[in-house]
Formats: C-alpha cells, structure tokens, sequence
C-alpha cells in the first residue's frame, strides 16, 4: 500500500472532529475560498528588473513573484520542496531563491539547484517550486494559488486602472483578533461611510479612493488561523509628498444593529462558497 | 494483518527519504485522528517528583491535548486520573480536580492512568494500561541516561520557560529531531558544537543526538562569547522520546533540561522547558545557559511557523529527507515511522477521522 494513496483518500466530515471546529472551518474556507481565487498580489514595479523578487500575501499563504533573467515574471507559491519552509522574504535582487531553513536552493525557474548533502542522492531536475498563476494588469500583479486558473476576472482587474499614474509607496500589515469574516463585514458596514471611495470585491478585497483622486489604497483582510486575520494594505501616491492617513478599522468598531445589505450578500456568498445551502439566517 | 504491511510501507517511505503527505501537517481531522491514535496510547511525561514531593499534593499536567490530575496521597502513593477529552488542557482546574476525586461524572468521564518514573524523577503516565512498560518502550535511551553519570534526581528546578509555536506539533517535533538545519539557521548554536563529529543513533521509540563542544581556544574566537561551565558532563546529549519528550543533558556539572510539545490545535503547539541544575553552577552561569538556549528555541519557533504557512499554501505534496551524512534527518523519518506505526495499532472503525483507512 503506497502512502500517496492514503493522503487522497477522502477527509471525514466536520462534524466528526471533536473540539476544533474553529480550526476545522478556517481550513475548509481557506480550500473553498482562498486557495483558487484570484487576488491582488502587488506593484509590478517592484518584481521589473530581471533578476529580482518579491513575496506577496495570497489569502492564507504568499507567493514569490520573480522576473528571472530573460524577462518572464513567475510565480511560485511560497513553499520549500524539502520540508515545507517558506523559500523568501521580502523584496530585492536574486540569484537564486535559497531556503532559510536547510539551503535548498532554485533557480529563478523554480528547478532545484542545490541541496547539502542531496547530490548523486536526489535527480534534481524532479524537483521544482510548484507555480501559481500570474497576470500583469497595468501596473498591478495578480496572483492565483491554482496554477490552473483562468485569466483575472475582470471586476478584480479593473480596480488596477485606479493605481495608474501612481507608485506602491507604503504598505501597512496589521494582525486583527478577530476572524477574517468579521472583519469583512465591519469593513462593509464602515466604509461607505468613510472620506475614501470604496469598491469591494469579493472575498476580501477593497480599492480605496480619496476624493482628490492622489491616493489610493488596496486593502485585504487576509485569514490567519481562527480568530485571527491581518488587515493588508498598500498605499499608491501620485508623485508628490502626502502625510494623509486613513484609518480603516478603528477599535470602536462594533456590530451594527441594523445590517447593511452588502454584508447580507457577503453571508450568502460565504454560505455558497462553503456548500452551506441553509437558508440564510440573522 | 494491515500492520505488518504498513510497518513495511513505512520502511519504505524512510528508504526513499519521502516525508509524510503535507495535509498530515495542516488538516484537523487528521489532527483529530491522532489524539486517540497517538497521545491516548503512548507514555507522557507529567510532572517532576519535586513538584509532587509533599503528601497530598496533585498538579494538573496536560496529556496531549486531554489533561491529568498526578495526586500524591498522604501515605506518599502517587496516582493520576485524567481524561480524553478533546481540549481538556482547557478546562478549570477545580473541575478537573473534583473530577479526578470523585472519579469522573456523566459530563467528564475519568479515567486512572498508568504511572511509572525515569531515572527516579520523571514522571510518566499512559491511558493505555496494555502499553509496554516505560522502561521497555525506552529501550536504550535508559542506558544512555544512566551512561552519563548524573544523579537527576539530585538536580534542582531553576526555571520554566513555555513557548507558544504556531505549528503542528510534528512540525515542532521535527525541528528537535534533526541539526541539518543548524548551520543555516543556528550559527551561533554551531560556533559551540563541534558538528564536524555531531552523532546521532535511532532506536525503537526515540533518538539520541550527541557531539562534543569546540575546543577552548575555538571558543574563546566566537562571537557569542558563551561557554559552558567546566568539568562533570563533556559532551551534550540530547534524547528524545516519541512523541512528545525530550531530556537534554548539556557539558557541565549539572545542567539538565526537560522539553514536552503539546499539541493545541492542528496548527498550535505549546513546547514547557524545564532547566535543572546542580548546586555548584553559579546564577550568572545559569542566566546565560538559560539565555542562549531560549535565543536558539525562539529560532526554532520561527522556522515551524514558516513551515506551517509554507504548508498551508498547497504547494507541496510531501516532503523529502536528507538521509546521507552524520546530520540526516533520521529523527523526521523516526517521526514519520511511528505515527505510521500509531495509525495502524487503532482498531478499524474506530479512526476518527484520520481521513486514511490504515489498516486494510
């Protein structure tokens, strides 16, 4: 009996975990909502340099975006083929991608090309970083941790227009205690109230305008466990100093008691993505 | 009949250095599967005799993640009732105590475990009274204990440091278990051991790690500056005991720690380090012990992180283990050949929810 086939054997259902309904939820959301959508990934002015990389958050994980040497940009999702540590950090030039962990090291291809202690053990050429989609749009990169997926849907798409003419100047990375859910649905009762434009895509995006027209923000809620999410925002300027801040997310924030209908939608969305066909609650 | 072909199955699976599926890692009904297979049938560690040392004494010592009450009766017997209740760990302790006392209720079901103590201070129990003897299931790594001379019962409690990892608790158990990763990831753990000559030998039920320090003119080059106390002890070693214990004799005269992984959830795991020293290791001595090895497991806590997101993005479907020099990753493979091994002994019908049908 060969151990690959008793990992694609079916999983149990939920209801037959005992204590971690939590943890069973946040791993059954992040393979129904995060793992094949498409999602903003960052400026692609900080991957346009041959030779250069740069990890973005994608949902629950990240990829490594790297324009190698000829010019492509690839997008790797963000995880060594030897023991599961995440193969980068940051931004910047590279030679290579080389893991912090135990050096196992790929080229800018994502094919291995070193490992202590591996060669004559190992055919090196098996082993490669596994791809996730990539797509350009204007001067914003998507991402997509299917490799499979189909070309960026065009409402996500069109929220990169709004970044033309200006630069990824800042990005702010906040950890919430508090579901990504929840903290969706305080975003979409707030900010149609706020001083910035809000256009919201589904799950977990928002591009975010300021009258003026000089800023714009990308924001995400991305899920972190149960319980816990990171509100993840870039900041695009026009040329030019810009002092402003926007808070989105205040710590006064509260349920509303009147919810709004772009929250009703979200629950349904969430409750359809989920396979949940129950009616829909309060 | 299913276990005899996976045992062989999981010879196989260390043969060719393949790791064990990744969803293993991440997925909670697999998690969920090995709460029964794994921490309700192996022996714990629960608790040092000095903290159990006065008549009618008891402290609560989490079992994996289901809990036990050790009590010390006022005729000096030692007992532990406790119960496998997911989450346990979680419950007050007036309730599990009151439990343990009146002997379990309709709500929380008690059960008495099975005690036997290592080197006469390592208290260990098992919910599974059919378990082979803790000195069996230890196997050699009772001569390697004794073979160091100390006296552990003489040395006493300095301090306790626990960490909160954010990582399956495998992922956490690895990490301990294999030093491939020490020159990349702990450059100054390595200025201080010679790995040039790190050993590392498996046994049954667990691994020992063992190297002398670098010469003294090697140490005074260093950058950490830290070295550790003279005489007694001269070389490090580390034992391990599936699947969740470790006992950590470092070079000196006296300078023993205990580790335990708890696992808290699919992707949580609370490590509990112990330090223990004997009378003659000055304060400062102990401070900068205790200093440098916190530093080293903050790394280490780190690295697991970065693996369970590494893991959760879907992009690997099994590992693969370095088995070809003196820092191999044995111990993973050691890991791997036991939960195969747990997975197999649970009862068909009763696995729930590993998500796999081992035995066949």
């Amino acid at each position: 009996m060969d151990v690959q086939e008793l990992a694609e054997t079916p999983h149990r259902a939920a209801s037959q975990v005992v204590g971690y309904a939590e943890d069973e939820l946040a791993y059954r959301e992040r393979e129904r909502i995060f793992s094949s959508g498409w999602s903003y990934a960052t400026a692609a002015e900080r991957v346009s340099v041959p030779g250069s990389y740069a990890v973005a958050p994608i949902g629950h994980a990240s990829v490594v975006l790297v324009r190698d040497r000829a010019g492509e940009l690839r997008a790797f999702k963000n995880v060594c083929q030897h023991r599961g540590h995440e193969i980068a950090s940051g931004a910047g030039p590279c030679r290579a991608l080389k893991c912090p962990y135990h050096s196992w090291t790929y080229d800018l291809q994502g094919g291995l090309i070193a490992a202590p202690y591996m060669r004559g053990k190992l055919d090196f050429s098996t082993v490669r970083l596994s791809p996730a989609a990539v797509e350009t749009v204007g001067g914003v990169i998507f991402a997509n941790l299917d490799a499979s997926a189909p070309t960026v849907d065009g409402a996500l798409a069109a929220g990169a227009s709004l970044c033309d003419g200006r630069t990824l100047r800042e990005t702010h990375d906040d950890t919430v205690a508090a579901d990504w859910k929840t903290v969706v649905e305080r975003l979409l009762a707030r900010l149609p109230d706020g001083p910035l434009s809000a256009e919201y895509t589904w799950p977990n995006h928002w591009w975010l305008q300021d009258p003026g027209g000089a800023v714009v923000l990308v924001a995400r809620v991305l899920p972190d466990g149960p319980g816990r999410s990171r509100l993840h925002v870039d900041r695009y300027a026009a040329d030019g100093p810009d002092e402003r801040s926007f808070e989105l997310l205040s710590e006064g924030d509260g349920d509303a008691a009147a919810i709004p209908e772009q929250v009703r939608q979200f629950r349904t969305r969430v409750r359809a993505a989920m396979g949940d066909r129950e009616s829909e609650g309060t | 009949m299913g276990e005899s072909a996976l045992v062989v199955t999981a010879e196989q699976l260390v043969g060719e250095g393949k790791a064990i599926p990744s969803a293993w890692y991440d997925d909670p009904s697999f998690y969920a599967g090995e709460r029964d297979a794994v921490f309700a049938r192996t022996w714990q560690y629960l608790a040092h005799a000095d903290q159990l040392a006065a008549p009618d004494s008891y402290l609560i010592a989490p079992v994996g993640d289901f809990a036990a009450v050790v009590l010390r009766g006022s005729d000096g017997s030692l007992r532990a009732f406790g119960t496998r209740r997911p989450r346990a760990y979680e419950l007050p302790e007036e309730t599990l105590l009151a439990a343990a006392r009146s002997g379990g209720s309709s709500e929380l079901e008690i059960e008495e475990l099975r005690l036997e103590t290592w080197e006469q201070c390592y208290i260990f129990g098992t919910f599974d009274h059919q378990a082979v003897s803790l000195a069996e299931s230890l196997g050699p790594l009772c001569d390697k204990a004794g073979e160091v001379g100390l006296d552990y019962a003489s040395l006493r409690h300095w301090e306790r440091i626990t960490y909160e990892v954010d990582a399956n608790w495998k992922i956490v158990v690895e990490n301990s278990v294999e030093c491939y990763h020490c020159t990349v990831a702990h450059p100054e753990l390595v200025d201080l051991m010679d790995m040039e000559v790190f050993e590392q030998t498996v046994f049954e039920n667990g691994m020992v790690q063992e190297g002398p320090v670098q010469g003294d003119s090697r140490r005074e080059e260093q950058s950490s500056g830290y070295s550790y106390p003279s005489g007694g002890v001269q070389q490090g070693r580390y034992m391990f005991f599936w699947p969740t214990f470790y006992l950590l004799v470092y070079p000196g005269p006296g300078n023993v720690s205990t580790m335990r992984f708890h696992p808290r959830g699919p992707g949580r795991t609370l490590v509990i380090r112990d330090f223990y020293f004997a009378a003659d290791i000055t304060d400062p001595q102990r401070a900068e012990i205790v200093e440098f090895i916190d530093r080293i497991q903050l790394q280490d806590s780190g690295l697991c992180a970065s693996v369970q997101r590494g893991i959760r993005s879907g992009g690997l479907h099994h590992g693969t283990l370095q088995l070809n020099s003196n820092v191999a990753e044995v111990g993973p493979s050691l890991v791997h050949r036991k939960l195969l091994e747990c997975l197999s002994q649970v009862p068909a019908g009763h696995h729930h929810g590993t998500g796999v049908d081992l035995v066949r």
